[in-house]
């Protein structure tokens, strides 16, 4: 059972990471990005392109794979959300047009590189290690250092720097930031540039564990964003313990009720959430 | 000829059900994605009588309106708790946990391998079986369904839904029974999908819970908002555009290799461009997408 | 303001209208006029099973291509329709080739079994032949006498494998894991109760979600259950994801598959752990110069090694451009054709027709080994 724990762990360090990609951009934003699903895609295939395409050692693809992810984000930023909030359109708009984009850009990857399963992986698949009674692979390793690293980050990121506290103001009331001086339009830009990043390199990881399709960002996705409403969408701990409350009851429930029923379970979690505490565990009181 | 009767029975059964998530969301102000959900139990429901009862299609369809009614009260009493985009998301739950049910009770819905055989309709003894037949049943659906939209609009109670719409909190201080309109509206929108379920079951004679998913959702929503949100013949418009448009690409010569990933990138971006120039839809009032 | 609004929309809707007539009544011309053959198709070329699409549209494509390379020939087009992965896609698809009528007598379609169940009465109404090289569900076989198949259906498969299991490994016990749509359900409960019928028993059945890369909780549900042999009734992509989680949680037991898991993706994602995979297959003789031939071809045009969908769509398009020249393209000829045939020698081995339109053709127990898929000769 030590292995249930340790999957439990990891998928909500995972589920984490995708979630906070997306919690930038939805604190400033205020509507659901669907097409970050596809941020997360367009990481996993730029390293493949550049990694396998064009030879590029994973030193620097991995970076540049990053950089690119951002540049998308931000791309989508000026060319549709920005015109949209100018016009003060209804977050249903917002939603929509992201659904759009989405379809859009997958579409590319499809187009581009194909339907069929594309792998970044290098050497032969291994047992993992053991590590006390559970087994664990290097890659997993590797993913549950870097969302714990991410996680510290942000944390640091968002209450000790600038941009941070200005993305806070931002996020609390758009009004007052612009009455202080700071050009929201800016921290928006900067809030996509880094949450596409690290959604960028989510799927990265996710790609260097079980490969890449053009949809594989979807799913995560929406367990990210279920995570990040029964976390609470202001706090950050918060959203990495709403993670981790539904990677356990994903495979718990999976584990004692049959694995046909995690979508169920991760949204019948999300429902009682927000019938009698849609704030989420630490969010505060509306 | 049938190609075209065919497109225009697809047509009728997207203007039934964009037509009922107009009254919910367009008129009413609350954007519902579990839309589809209550199609696949409309069409659920309708299958499976006829199939293990052999009760007649009118008993069926009535039994239909009466669950989805039931369905309805189930989820909008307790997510009317839940406010604005939080509904949103609570209306997605609700539409992922149907799918999963519908694809995982194998015993009961047959799960993934779907129904297939579904017996077609006889009303009265008038045997729906030809593609014309199915044309003029379509049509008189979709007339009822209109009538009824368009009775609740111009009514007393639909004037309040738009009140609601525009001002919850206005409604309130006049001292309507805001939560009970709510929830009535969207009984009402629930029961209103049993008609284009039970059509769409006896119609293509075989479902399977593919057909009601979160996509098909999102697709009845795009109707309603390209057409116009909150306009009696918005819903209708956009089902017209949105079900022929991908027809017509059809003719346009594209070599195949790129041709299916060229439409789709043709639909998502006509989407967009959409919402970043007419986001009001084709008939819509501007305001009612405007905070 | 409203009345101007009111006269836009009924022209553009006159105008989408007459479009769409004009153009329905323009193809029909284009493609009676010059008198060729044309076959339809409606594939699943986008969505979750585009892969499976794309393999049977190049199939068909190079069988179209050798076909009217040989002089004599009639020319002949594919008319490919895209269905989507969606039945409702599937049915327009399929209603906008049959407004062609005149010129197509038979429709290649795949590899979405619900697509095909949906468009099975439509087939029959209308006498169209509808041929599959790729749907697996066992509904199909009962859908029509206008529905054939030369795919083996994922029963007949399973029936066999259950042979294999019980008989030449003598292992009466098995867990089953199955992708979570209509063909891996299919194979579970044909695997099942044939299983059953053999005193064996299926201990646990887990599934697999379409979308998902991650099975580890399922794997080690297995794992602890001390389950020694497991069937995976699942496309190569899910399998070989199955096989590498399971040994990287050092779960290593016999494991046993059908037809779709031939495919280099299940090597490059699991390695040399797939090595020892035991599965019933419909087989593509390698050393048959017929199949070589094609699979040279096949790889010059694109660029990868044909599968065993690839074989049976090339033969399937070729089966029916024959059937539609020896029957002038009369239905009821047509059927008599197709189920004339007799050892019909195509890439794919030799195939017949049974009475319910599915493919006879002998499976055959193959294995992997050393990253290579093999004829099985011991256990």
């Amino acid at each position: 059972m030590e292995q249930l724990f340790l999957n439990g762990i990891l998928v909500g360090l995972l589920i984490s990471l995708i979630s906070l990609s997306v919690y930038p951009v939805i604190c400033l934003v205020r509507f659901f990005h669907f097409a970050h699903a596809v941020v997360i895609a367009a990481g996993a295939y730029f390293s493949f392109l550049l990694s396998r395409c064009f030879g590029w050692p994973m030193g620097i693809a991995i970076p540049l794979a990053i950089l690119l992810s951002a540049g998308l984000g931000c791309l989508m930023e000026v060319a549709v959300y920005k015109p949209l909030r100018k016009r003060e359109a209804k977050p249903i708009v917002f939603i929509l047009a992201s659904l759009g984009l989405y379809t859009v850009l997958q579409n590319v990857i499809s187009l581009v590189f194909g339907d069929d399963t594309k792998s970044i992986r290098t050497g032969p698949v291994r047992e993992g290690l053991n590590f006390l009674g559970a087994r664990i692979t290097p890659i997993q390793i590797i993913t549950i250092v870097t969302a714990i690293v991410v996680v510290v980050g942000l944390l640091l990121f968002m209450k000790y720097t600038r941009l941070g506290k200005a993305m806070r103001t931002v996020a609390n009331d758009a009004n007052l930031a612009r009455v202080v001086g700071i050009d929201s339009d800016r921290v928006i830009m900067w809030a996509f540039a880094i949450g596409s990043g690290l959604a960028g390199l989510a799927g990265i990881l996710m790609a260097l564990d079980t490969d890449m399709t053009p949809t594989m960002g979807m799913r995560p996705f929406m367990m990210g964003i279920v995570a990040m409403i029964i976390g609470g969408k202001d706090s950050i701990i918060g959203i990495v313990l709403g993670a981790l409350l539904l990677a356990f009851a994903q495979q718990y429930g999976a584990y004692y009720l049959g694995s046909e029923w995690q979508d169920a379970i991760a949204f019948a979690i999300l429902l009682i959430f927000l019938l009698f505490r849609p704030q989420g565990f630490l969010g505060k009181k509306v | 000829m049938d190609y075209l009767i065919h497109i225009l029975i697809l047509i009728g059964i997207y203007v039934m059900l964009s037509s009922s998530l107009n009254l919910v969301a367009g008129y009413t102000g609350m954007l519902s994605i579990a839309h589809a959900a209550f199609y696949g139990v409309g069409a659920y429901t309708v299958a499976l009588m006829s199939l293990n009862l052999h009760t007649p299609f009118l008993v069926n369809l009535v039994c239909a309106i009466i669950i989805c009614g039931i369905f309805g009260a189930v989820v909008g009493i307790p997510s009317l708790r839940i406010k604005d985009d939080y509904f949103i998301i609570a209306a997605f739950a609700f539409q992922i946990i149907a799918f999963s049910v519908m694809n995982n009770w194998v015993s009961f819905t047959k799960g993934p391998m779907g129904l297939p055989g579904i017996p077609q309709p006889n009303l009265f003894g008038w045997k729906i079986s030809s593609y014309p037949d199915f044309l003029l049943l379509t049509v008189i659906m979709c007339v009822v369904c209109l009538l009824i939209c368009w009775r609740i609009t111009h009514s007393p109670y639909g004037r309040v839904l738009q009140a609601i719409r525009e001002d919850e909190t206005f409604a309130l201080s006049l001292g309507k029974n805001v939560a009970g309109y709510k929830i009535s509206v969207f009984v009402l929108g629930a029961m209103l999908t049993a008609l284009p379920g039970a059509l769409y079951t006896t119609y293509i004679s075989y479902i399977d819970p593919s057909s009601f998913t979160v996509d098909e959702s999102i697709f009845i929503i795009s109707i309603m908002i390209i057409g116009g949100a909150g306009r009696l013949w918005g819903p209708v418009l956009g089902a017209v555009v949105l079900v022929m448009l991908p027809e017509l690409l059809r003719f346009v010569g594209m070599p195949n290799s790129i041709a299916a990933n060229m439409r789709q990138i043709f639909y998502g971006g006509a989407l967009v461009v959409c919402m970043l120039w007419r986001p009001q839809g084709l008939v819509g009032k501007a305001d009612v997408l405007r905070k | 303001m409203k009345k101007n609004r009111f006269i836009v929309i009924v022209v553009l809707l006159v105008v989408l209208v007459s479009l769409l007539v004009t153009n329905l009544v323009n193809t029909r011309k284009r493609h009676v006029g010059q008198g060729r053959i044309v076959v339809g198709a409606v594939i699943d070329l986008t969505g979750p099973i585009a892969m499976y699409g794309n393999w049977m549209k190049d199939g068909a494509e190079l069988a179209l291509e050798h076909w009217n390379a040989i002089d004599g020939n009639e020319d002949a087009i594919l008319l490919v329709q895209d269905s989507q992965s969606d039945v409702k896609k599937g049915v327009s698809a399929f209603q906008y080739l049959l407004a062609n009528n005149d010129g197509v007598p038979a429709v290649l379609i795949g590899p979405n079994s619900s697509t095909v169940l949906a468009c099975a009465p439509l087939a029959n109404k209308s006498k169209v032949v509808l041929f599959t090289p790729t749907a697996s569900s066992p509904n199909i076989s009962n859908s029509g006498e206008f529905i054939f198949r030369n795919r083996s259906s994922g029963a007949q498969e399973m029936i066999e494998l259950a042979r294999v299991i019980s008989e030449k490994f003598q292992i009466k016990e098995v867990g089953f894991i199955a992708l979570n749509n209509d063909a891996g359900i299919a194979y579970e409960q044909a695997f099942v109760s044939a299983f059953e019928t053999r005193g064996g028993q299926v201990l646990q059945t887990e599934l697999l979600d379409l979308g998902v890369a991650d099975f580890r909780t399922q794997v080690f549900k297995m794992k602890n259950a001390n389950i020694d042999a497991v069937v995976l009734g699942s496309p190569a992509k899910e399998a070989a994801t199955v096989i590498k989680q399971a040994a990287e949680l050092n779960y290593k037991p016999k494991w046993f598959s059908a037809t779709p898991i031939e495919n280099p993706t299940l090597i490059e994602i699991a390695g040399s752990f797939a090595d020892g995979l035991v599965y019933v297959a419909e087989t593509v003789d390698h050393n048959n110069p017929l199949f070589s031939d094609f699979a040279q071809k096949f790889m010059d045009k694109f660029g990868y090694e044909p599968n065993v969908f690839c074989a049976n769509a090339y033969d399937g398009t070729t089966i029916l451009l024959q059937a539609i020249v020896s029957s002038h393209g009369k239905p009821d000829q047509m059927l008599q054709y197709l189920h004339s045939l007799d050892e019909y020698n195509g890439v794919a081995g030799k195939q017949a027709f049974d009475k319910q339109g599915d493919v006879v053709k002998k499976l055959s127990v193959k294995t992997v080994k050393n990253g290579t898929f093999q004829i099985f000769t011991k256990p």
